[in-house]
Parts: C-alpha cells; structure tokens; sequence
C-alpha cells in the first residue's frame, strides 16, 4: 500500500512512543513485582527454617526453637468464622436493600456516600469503638466474639459496596423479563439477580476478610493479647445441644498480633519465628483469594455470561 | 357498484370483539406527557401493529398494558385500559401490577433469556404460578416450545445453558417462556430488530401461527414488517394516535396525511 | 396527491423519470392520432407511412416504462399512493399503446379509403370532426394525469358517454349509404372500420380517466356508471 514518506514518519513518531510507555510500563510493573518477590524471598529464607509441624502446634514460648503459631492461627481462625458470619450476610443483605429496595431520594443517596466514606476509616478507629462499646458498655470482654464483631464492622462496608456494584451490573434486561413473567421483587432478586451478581459478591466478600485477617491495629485495642498458652474451648461438647458457644467469650490471640510480639523481640530466633509466621500469614490470605477465585470461576462457567 | 365499498372484503368491525379497550389513555414521565389521550382497541385474535417514528410513543404505549412503568419512579397514568372479558382496568391502581402480569406476557426488543438451562428458562414463569409437579412443567415447557417452534432444535438439550443458542433460537425461546404462561395478551416489542432476515422471518412465521389462538399487540419500527404480519395497524406520533384501521386500508389508501407521509417514506 | 419529496431524493428522481416518461408516451400517441386523422382527412400518404412507421415507438414506450415500473416496485416497496400511482401508470402505458395501434390502423386504412377515390369530401369531414373530438378527450386525460386533477377527469368520461352516441349515429349512416351504394361497399366499410377505431380511442382516453380516478382515490371504478363514478371522484 503507498503510504506518502511524511504519513511514515508520523506513523514511525507515534510507534516509538508506543514503544517508550511499554519500557516504562513493563519497568513500574518489574519494580513492584520485584519489591514483593524480595520481600517475599526474604521472608522465606529467614523463616523456612522454622517451618515444620511443631511450629503449627506449640503454643508461643519464651525459648524460640520452642515457640508455635498455635493460638495465632486458631485464633485467626475463630476469629475470621465470626467475622464473616456476621459481615456477610449482612453486608448482603444491606446492599441488596439499599440496591433494590431502597427508593431514591436525598436520605439513600446520605447513606450511599456515608458507607464509601466508612471504608476508608483507619482500622484503628474500630477498635476504639469497639473498645467502648463491646468491651465496657456490652461488657463483652477481650473475646473472639468482640474481635469478630469489631472486624465485621471494619469490612461491611467492602461488602456492602461489592454486593451493590455487583447487582448493579446485573442486565436489566434480565430484571425487566423476570418482572414480565408476574414475579415480585423478592423473587426476581433471589432467582437471578442474585446469581448474576454471585460472583462479583464474592470477590468482595473475599477482599474483605483478606483485609479482616490481617489487621492488627483494632485487635490489639480491645486486648487480644500476645501471649496466651491456651485455645478457646471448642466448639462442640459432649453435652445437649453438642454446640458450644463458650470459645466466643474467650481471650484470643491472632496471627498479626503474633508477628508483631516476636519483632519486638531482639533475639534473631524470634525473627525467624515472626517471618515464618508472616509466612504462613501470607500463604493463609491466598489461600483465601484462591478459593474465591475458583468459586468466580465455577459461579462464572454456569452462568456463561 | 360492487367495488367501491373495500370494507366489504373484510368483516365488519362491530362484529370483532375486543379484547382490550384503550381511553383516553394518557402518560407521563414526570412533566412530560409521552401519550396523548389515545382511543384504540386491540380486536380478540388478532394481530395490531404499532408503527411510528422513533420517540413517538409506540413503547410507551406498549409497556402500559402490563404496567411495566410501574418499575420505575415519577411515572403517571390517566385513562384506562380496560382488558376483556372480565372488563377490569388495567391500569387502575387497585389492581395489582403482578396480576396483571400474570395475565400478559411480553416478548422484548433484546433477546433476554435467563442464564439458566433451557428448561428453567421455559419454567420459570409457571414455577412462580405456583406449580410444583415436575412432570407438569416438563409437559408445559414441551408444549410452549413447540408453539414456539423451538421444540425440535432444543429437545435433546433442554439442560443446556440458554446462551448457547442462537440470536433467533433465544427470541424464539422468549417467545417460549411468554407462552408457558398461557397470556390472554401477547406483547412484542420490536422483537426482531436485533436479529437478521432469516431469523426474522421464522418469528414473522411464528406470529402468524400464534394469531389463531392469542391476541398479539407487536410495536415495530420496520413498516414492511407491520404490513406483513398484522391485521390492523396503528399509526403513532409524538404521542398521538394518528390513524388505526386494516392493515390493508393503511398501507393502500391511509386516511391522514401523515401517515401517508411516514409509509411511503416522505418523512422519517 | 400526495407529491411531496421522500427522503430519498432517489426515488423521487425515478418517480419523476417514470412520469416523465409516460407523457412523453401520452404525447406520441396524441400526435399519432393527429397525423393520422389528417392523413385521412388530406389523402396525404406520407403522413400515413409516418405513423405507421412511428408505430414501433409508441410499443418501446410501453415496454421501456412497464419495465421502469417494474424495478421501482422491486426495489422501494412503494406503499399507498406512490403504489397506487405505479399500478395505475402500468394501466394507463397500456391504454396508451392501444391507442397508438388504432392510429395505425386508421392511417392503413386511409390508403385504401382514397385509392378507392370513391369517397365524398363530405364523409371524410364527418369522421375527421369526430376524430378531433376524440382528439380533445385524449388531450383532456393526459392533462388530467399530469396535474391529478380528477374533474377533467370526470369530464372526459362524460364526454365519452355522449360521444357514444355519435359515434353510434354515424355508424348507422354509414350502414344506409352501403345499401344505397354498394359499389362502394369496400370503402364504406374501411370507413366504417376507422369510425370504430375513433370510437375505441375515446374509450381508451375515459379508461385513462377511470385509472387516474384509482391513483387519486385508490378507488377502483372500471365498471361503475359515471353517477357513483361521480361522486366517489368529485366527494370532499
């Protein structure tokens, strides 16, 4: 094709500065990547050593070889179960009011702007709340049920945002021919907007308790404590009704806490700890993104949209 | 002299009955009044075409009958539809708009089938009529697929996902999942515009095979299409009815100059 | 009747084409009947061979426009009164023609007539009046088509309800001066063929009227009397 000489010069200017943001673009991600790989290559190599059974069953210790994620990582975990038993159906609940049911006026569009705004609150403000109003005025105590309600509290708003985008993006087209075949609201909600919006619901409740699962700052001010030798009563006992709810008023420990204790120790053993630890810390959080991932993806295939 | 009089190819309208009477009927977003005191009715079995040029009114009119404005806030009705032979008014706010929906169902513009099998597309509609018996439904998806001419193509993949099928094969499954219900009112909503001639023509097809059993009520942009398929034809601008009469009396000798005008492409 | 622009200033071009055409055609055989009635009134031959040969271009008209027809049909789906003006110009191209074969007919005809030499001035003055009365009709439906206007029209198709009766007169002399000359006999009835012929065009010119009638009105009124013809043409 003839291409006038002044045309190809044109052409030759805007392809090199096509070429310059790629460098740029590939060089910004190799900085962050590489910023992450390091720290990550550091954290392995400092704590690999300490990773072997034992560590996920002792208790912490005063002798490093001997100290264990026990309570941290079960405490984590009991934790993370009261969070997103509270923060997720309520979370969903609230977007899919505020989303469907909600009618639009001055006062939902206050409450719209006033849940992003809760978002980006520093955790640490939680815990205070928290502090005042479930440790002392509740009179809950330093309880997995009172960290577990404080870090719902912190993610609702995550999922209260996600679950809205999401069925925001649901078609509606698809509304529209629910609600010509005669079905109520209520029905054209659960029957298809909600599995529309499944996914997207998901990625957000994930994200939020990724987020739960690693803060520090509202769990230590209402008192977990970083040294506790004991785990919570278990769950179930051998009792009528078999459920126990004792370990919700139990003093807990979790993992960021943990971390933390250990680097403030100046012993190299109790780094070692604190970066295993940050290990299986990190390795706990993409495990979570992992199963969130699959779930989009098993939720998306039948969907087929 | 036995050619002057044309209505007497075709049976008189007072012998028609009606299936739904429209009067008065007036509408507003908000402020603005999007249909102007219309006087229509829509004859038992058979098919009326609205036709109209873009912002005229025809979908407006069309989503009026089942209540579908009633989705979205600031939207107002004056004059009743008065659906027959229970001669209730639609669009009485006594009425439930549910019910109303139960009664008439809608084909829209968009193929929109759920993103569910087949099946549960199909279902759907009776699942919410309350019936639960599995070999009911399995009897009543067959049926409104074959009136819907789908059957054959789908009925060794009734639990396959509906996106799978093809632009026409999905309208034809709206069409299905319409039928199911047993509608007194079919509404269609310029059902082909998304779809190419061939699948055009099979829902044209189809449309002409439903008449015989269901009053079809089809909005449509193309003329050649209304000219086609209906029996009686409406002609809308800026919220106006201009002229309703026989298709053929309209598309050969219309009575207003603008409908002339818009069929024989004078204006837009 | 409705001749305002479409959108698409194509069509309007083929539709302007099309009309153009079919005067054209309507003024051919216009000028073939003249030349043909004064080739019968003045003896002159070559006027006579003139029409005969003009013949052939009357018939491409026909053809050339039912085929313009036939493509703007195909191709633009015309509805209401751009349909009802493609069908009614595909009856009139036909009427047209005719026309143009009577005028053929009678300038055959006109040699025969005065080789015979047989013939009194008289008569030829008769038929010749008759055929500018035809004439006159004819003129009257080409105006009418071209400016729709359906009272000329109604006019032609009353003219031809009492030129019938002319017509029928004379056929009738001329019938008595067969009997009262029949060595003249072969003339005579040449004549009388031509007074039919002059008779047929006026029918022709009234059918014209008739299809101008159905463009206008969409009303088809090829076998009413002219009473209900009237009042559906001349009603609002």
């Amino acid at each position: 094709m003839a291409v006038p000489v002044d045309l190809r010069r044109v052409i030759e200017r805007a392809k090199r500065r096509d070429v310059i943001f790629v460098v740029l673009g590939l060089a910004a991600l190799a900085f962050a990547l590489c910023t992450f790989v390091a720290l990550f290559a550091n954290m392995v190599s400092v704590g690999w050593s300490r990773l072997n059974p034992d560590f996920f069953t002792s208790f912490a210790s005063r002798r490093a070889e001997n100290a264990g994620i026990l309570a941290a990582w079960v405490g984590s975990l009991s934790v993370m179960i009261v969070t997103g038993l509270v923060a997720v159906p309520l979370g969903i609940a609230s977007g899919i009011y505020l989303e469907e049911y909600a009618p639009r006026n001055r006062m939902t569009a206050l409450i719209e702007i006033n849940i992003s705004n809760l978002a980006g609150v520093p955790s640490i403000v939680y815990g205070l709340l928290a502090l005042g109003m479930f440790v002392h005025y509740f009179q809950l105590g330093a309880s997995v049920l009172t960290a577990g309600l404080t870090l719902a509290l912190l993610i609702l708003p995550v999922v209260i945002v996600a679950t809205r985008e999401a069925i925001r993006a649901v078609p509606g087209a698809i509304r529209e021919a629910a609600y010509a075949l005669g079905a109520t609201r209520w029905q054209t909600v659960k029957d298809h907007v909600l599995q529309y919006s499944m996914p997207g619901i998901l990625t957000g409740v994930i994200i939020g308790l990724s987020r739960a699962i690693g803060e520090t700052a509202p769990i230590v001010t209402i008192g977990a404590v970083s040294f506790i030798a004991f785990l919570p009563p278990p769950p179930v006992s051998t009792t009528f009704p078999f459920l126990s709810f004792e370990w919700l008023w139990s003093p807990f420990t979790a993992m960021p806490i943990q971390i933390f204790g250990w680097t403030s120790r100046p012993e190299e053993a109790f780094q070692a700890n604190a970066s295993a630890a940050a290990l299986v810390l990190v390795l706990m959080t993409l495990a979570m993104n992992a199963v969130a991932i699959w779930l989009r993806y098993r939720l998306r295939r039948n969907l087929n949209w | 002299m036995t050619r002057m009089n044309d209505e007497r190819r075709k049976p008189d309208l007072s012998t028609l009955t009606p299936k739904a009477q429209v009067r008065d009927l007036s509408f507003f977003y908000g402020a603005k009044q999007a249909l102007k005191s219309i006087n229509l009715s829509v004859y038992d079995r058979k098919v009326t075409a609205l036709i109209g040029p873009s912002g005229c009114g025809k979908s407006t009119f069309l989503r009026c009958f089942n209540r579908m404005h009633d989705l979205y806030p600031g939207n107002r009705y004056q004059g009743e539809i008065r659906l027959f032979p229970d001669d209730v008014n639609l669009l009485s706010p006594q009425v439930d708009p549910i019910e109303v929906r139960m009664r008439l169902s809608m084909v829209f513009q968009k193929p929109n089938p759920f993103p569910k099998s087949i099946f549960e597309n199909v279902a759907y509609g009776l699942r919410i009529r309350g019936e639960r018996s599995r070999s009911v439904l399995i009897d009543r998806v067959e049926e409104a697929l074959k009136g819907a001419a789908l059957w054959n193509e789908v009925k060794e993949r009734l639990d396959d996902v509906a996106t799978t099928l093809s632009g026409g094969q999905q309208q034809r499954l709206c069409i299905a999942r319409a039928l199911a219900c047993d509608p007194e009112l079919l509404l269609f909503d310029e059902p082909t515009s998304a779809l190419d001639p061939i699948a055009t023509a099979s829902i044209e097809e189809l449309i002409h095979e439903l008449r015989e059993k269901i009053t079809i009520l089809i909005v449509t942009h193309n003329m050649q299409q209304a000219a086609r398929v209906s029996d009686f034809t409406a002609y809308m601008y800026l919220g106006d009815l201009v002229e309703f009469g026989w298709t053929d009396d309209v598309f050969f000798r219309p009575k207003q100059k603008q409908t002339e005008d818009y069929i024989t492409g004078r204006f837009g | 009747m409705n001749m305002g622009d479409h959108l698409s200033k194509q069509f309007d071009a083929e539709l302007i084409a099309l009309r153009s055409r079919v005067v054209e055609m309507g003024g051919l055989a216009d000028e073939q009947f003249v030349r043909a009635i004064e080739a019968l009134a003045s003896g002159k031959s070559m006027l006579a061979e003139q029409v005969i040969a003009n013949d052939a271009a009357v018939n491409a008209l026909e053809v050339l426009i039912d085929d313009l027809c036939a493509h703007i049909i195909a191709r633009r789906q015309p509805a209401a009164s751009d349909l009802r003006m493609l069908l009614g110009v595909s009856k009139i191209v036909s009427e047209l023609e005719r026309i143009g074969d009577k005028a053929r007919k009678i300038a055959r005809l006109t040699h025969a007539v005065h080789d015979a030499g047989v013939i009194e001035s008289s008569w030829i003055i008769d038929l010749r009046s008759l055929g500018e009365r035809a004439r006159r009709m004819l003129r009257d439906a080409l105006n009418a088509f071209v400016r729709s206007d359906l009272e000329t029209a109604v006019t032609v198709l009353r003219s031809n309800r009492d030129f019938a009766k002319e017509t029928s007169r004379a056929t009738k002399q001329l019938v008595l001066r067969i009997t009262q000359e029949p060595t003249c006999a072969p003339a005579l009835l040449d004549m009388l063929s031509i007074t039919r012929a002059i008779d047929r065009v006026a029918d022709h010119a009234a059918n014209i009227a008739e299809h101008i009638v159905y463009i206008v009105r969409g009303t088809d009124v090829r076998h009413a009397t002219l009473e209900q013809i009237e009042r559906e043409a001349l009603r609002d």
